[in-house]
């Protein structure tokens, strides 16, 4: 149960991992031990996370690129792209849920953007075609949906668990 | 640091995180007697995930403190902001315990 510490970021290890395992010690084992202990670790890594914006901007560009990339890359199927939109849209939603929109709207926007790059440089026209922008709007659907789904278990995270989070015991 | 927001907003962790204070609220503890503390007091087992994500966000907040030790146990301490917010908000508790104790007798 110990080695479970090793969840949490390296910089809370190093402010309360001592004072955890001794917590710990004295604690009894258990599944609900578990659930404590992996969900204050997934709590742990989104406080990290939200410390730094530049962090979270870079995570942001770095799935709208995958976004674009796959949106240039697999015109045959839209299948990638909706996954990667879903994916990336869930995890911004699940870290920051009353940006879901936003974080929606940022990766959605990488499609018409690379599609429209595209037709500039008339990068992979053979293959690209000459498809209208416009249809690149059904793309908000998986951003929106896996944002707001991302959303709704970040928020479940944060508000849901009981009262206290602790099993009542003896009453 | 989020200094100066007091207890509000700190979702499902604001029940743990008043019954940490109220358990510091004499004298310094470290975690596992805060953790007895509030099981005596309350019947709460709280677990260590829940305990220090509590602690953290209080911390930050600068609502309870590290007390220098050179124990690994290290204890915490209510500070000056922590006991007013603490105050308000026992003074809201008891407010609402007030009338829904009237509001039981007149039902």
């Amino acid at each position: 149960m110990r080695s479970l510490i090793r969840l949490y970021p390296r910089r809370w290890r190093e402010r309360y991992g001592d004072e955890f395992a001794l917590v710990l010690r004295g604690t009894p084992p258990g599944p609900g031990t578990l659930f404590d202990i992996v969900r204050g670790a997934l709590d742990a890594h989104v406080r990290e996370v939200r410390r730094g914006p530049l962090l979270r901007l870079g995570l942001l560009a770095l799935g709208a690129f995958v976004v674009g990339w796959l949106n240039l890359h697999t015109t045959d199927d839209v299948q990638p792209v909706a996954a990667a939109l879903l994916v990336f849209g869930f995890g911004f939603g699940a870290h920051r849920p009353s940006r879901a929109w936003l974080f929606a709207l940022a990766l959605f926007a990488a499609v018409p953007l690379s599609g429209l790059w595209a037709q500039t440089v008339s990068y992979r026209q053979e293959v690209l075609g000459h498809a209208p922008l416009y249809e690149s709007i059904v793309a908000l659907i998986p951003a929106l949906l896996g944002a707001y789904t991302g959303a709704a278990v970040g928020w479940g995270l944060r508000q849901g668990g009981g009262p206290a989070n602790g099993e009542r015991s003896g009453s | 640091m989020k200094q100066n927001e007091g207890i509000g907003g700190l979702g499902r962790f604001a029940e743990p995180a008043v019954l940490v204070m109220v358990s510091v609220a004499d004298h310094p503890k470290h975690g596992y007697a805060i953790a007895a503390d509030v099981e005596k007091l309350s019947g709460v087992r709280l677990g260590p995930g829940t305990l220090y994500g509590a602690i953290a966000r209080l911390e930050e907040r600068g609502l309870i403190e590290l007390v220098p030790s050179e124990d690994r146990r290290r204890p915490y301490r209510l500070t000056p902001p922590g006991a007013e917010a603490l105050r308000g908000h026992l003074g809201m508790l008891e407010r609402v315990t007030a009338a829904g104790r009237s509001r039981l007798a007149q039902a």
